[in-house]
């Protein structure tokens, strides 16, 4: 898992929980927490895994729990990885400008499944990181959405869908590597009252 | 909460900026405003190690028109352009009317238009505004100054094309569009936009749209553009079918990833924005 996300370490293992560090940056802001991560559930053979995650912010009051659900549904051209994510964050940061956090956690899991997938590509150095912004800028919005399939199976769940998001990012990188390979990703934030207030604030 | 130490150099000459932010490295910011840096830091979101105060640099608080284009200096204020719209001239009216949307009156008296697209946030005002106008972002470094098309600038959440080491100097937008509006919607006045939108057109003489541009804030990690919509107004009569027609695929192509409720409430929005931004535009400056 750690080598999927980028910032991310692992310190240690007791039985089958992981302490790590993980730090985050979007633009000038800079995260960093410190916290463990368990599999509840670990199926080789149906490629599913769900993972609990806690963590608290190195300086500061805040917190994070997810939990985070990966399958793989097989498809005729290629395997489609589906991440469904509960995110709930907590403190000072999880009231600021607009749910900063909310975005850096999509970025953050945007990150993670592009790595997943180059792993799963079988990319073993890791692309170059304008690979994943390629065509940067204001993208206009024609990207193809990445498969019906990834909203379909996961959608209930997901209180909010950056399908569309993800899909732009990955699409280019898709291609770049030529691998029949999709890669969705849906991402269900349940920041709850704290983040919603959040949106009033500064940016 | 306080923020982190930092330490603080002012400088009075872009030049003794530029040497500054060189030599002290990526973990140097400049301030301008501070109007979205200092909260940042204040709630440690952002730790920079030093600080370089380019606020008072009069160099780059112009406002001005060569020829047809209009020039904003980066230090310019966003109160500056709100009261200026005899400096920007005929065909930048959207500029000072827009200001208004941005925070309440001290924010706008302190932030800056470079500071505002420096940060980067997808749904500033000046950043869609940059997008649908075709600015270019003119950023200066030890070396020189570089071009960059607005469409090229942003390259993320809060973030940019910019280098550590440099500058954004001055906004240029090429040419009057004096048909164009931003429409936008907050929860409260003076919050950023949930969605904004930001349109330009031309009208042939036969009142049909030409160079149409339509550019959403608040949908994506970057201010974005909708191509398919901007193409079918192309040479279509500015009336109101062919804006709601436009308006329904910017929804359907944007709003496609959200699901939620809040997902159906941004694609309402983007579409009722977008068919108002679009009216407005095509009849012209309000008198
Ligand atoms: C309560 C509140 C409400 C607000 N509402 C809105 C709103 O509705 N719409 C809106 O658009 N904005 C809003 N803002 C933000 C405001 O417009 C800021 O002024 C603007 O985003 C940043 O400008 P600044 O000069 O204050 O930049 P600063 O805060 O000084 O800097 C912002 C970032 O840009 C960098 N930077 C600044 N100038 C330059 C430069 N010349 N070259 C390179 N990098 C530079 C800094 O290093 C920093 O990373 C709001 C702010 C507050 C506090």
């Amino acid at each position: 898992m750690a080598p999927c996300l980028p910032g991310a370490s692992i310190e240690g293992k007791d039985g089958d929980v992981y302490t790590g560090a993980m730090r985050t940056k979007v633009g000038p802001i800079v995260a960093s927490y410190r916290g463990t991560l368990k599999f509840d559930e670990l199926d080789k053979e149906k490629r599913r895994a769900v993972i609990s995650a806690r963590a608290e912010e190195v300086s500061g009051q805040g917190g994070a729990e997810a939990q985070i659900v990966t399958s793989v549904i097989e498809g005729e051209d290629g395997s489609l990885v589906v991440i469904e994510t509960d995110v709930q964050i907590r403190g000072r940061v999880a009231q600021f400008g607009r749910g900063a956090l909310e975005k850096i956690s999509q970025k953050m899991f945007a990150d993670f499944a592009k790595n997943l997938e180059r792993q799963l590509s079988g990319e073993s150095e890791a692309a170059p990181e304008e690979a994943a912004r390629e065509g940067g800028g204001a993208r206009e919005a024609t990207a193809a959405p990445p498969s019906p399939t990834a909203a379909d199976g996961t959608a209930e769940q997901a209180s909010l869908d950056v399908l569309g998001l993800v899909g732009e990012q990955i699409g280019p990188l898709a291609r770049r590597v030529g691998a029949p390979l999709l890669v969705g990703l849906v991402v269900g934030f349940v920041v709850g009252r704290s983040g919603r207030r959040g949106e009033r604030g500064p940016g | 909460m306080k923020p982190a130490p930092f330490a603080y150099h002012r400088v009075h000459s872009v030049e003794a900026a530029l040497e500054r932010l060189h030599e002290l490295g990526e973990e140097a910011k400049p301030i301008a405003g501070g109007q979205s840096l200092a909260p940042l830091m204040a709630f440690r979101l952002a730790r920079p190690t030093a600080l370089v105060d380019i606020s008072r640099l009069a160099e780059l608080a112009h406002l001005a028109r060569v020829g047809d284009e209009l020039r904003v200096g980066a230090l310019t204020r966003h109160a500056t352009v709100e009261s200026g719209a005899a400096q920007c001239g005929e065909g930048f009216e959207v500029l000072s009317r827009s200001a208004r949307f941005i925070g309440h009156g001290p924010i706008r008296r302190r932030g800056t238009f470079g500071g505002s697209l420096a940060h980067g946030d997808p749904s500033a005002e000046w950043c869609l505004l940059a997008l649908a106008l075709d600015a270019v972002v003119i950023a200066r470094d030890r070396a020189g100054e570089r071009a960059i098309d607005a469409g090229d600038f942003f390259t993320g959440y809060f973030s940019t094309a910019l280098a550590p080491d440099e500058l954004l100097v001055e906004v240029r937008f090429p040419r009057p569009r004096p048909h164009s509006s931003l429409k936008e919607f907050s929860r409260r006045r003076g919050d950023f936009a949930l969605v904004g939108v930001a349109v330009a057109l031309d009208l042939d003489r036969a009142g049909r749209c030409e160079d149409v541009r339509i550019a959403f804030g608040g949908v994506d990690d970057v201010p974005v553009r909708v191509a398919a919509a901007e193409r079918l107004l192309e040479g279509e009569p500015a009336e109101a079918d062919a804006f709601r027609a436009a308006a329904e695929l910017c929804g359907a192509e944007l709003g496609r990833g959200l699901g939620d409720e809040d997902g159906r409430l941004k694609r309402r929005l983007m579409v009722e924005l977008s068919v108002e931004a679009l009216g407005e535009a095509s009849a012209g400056v309000p008198g």
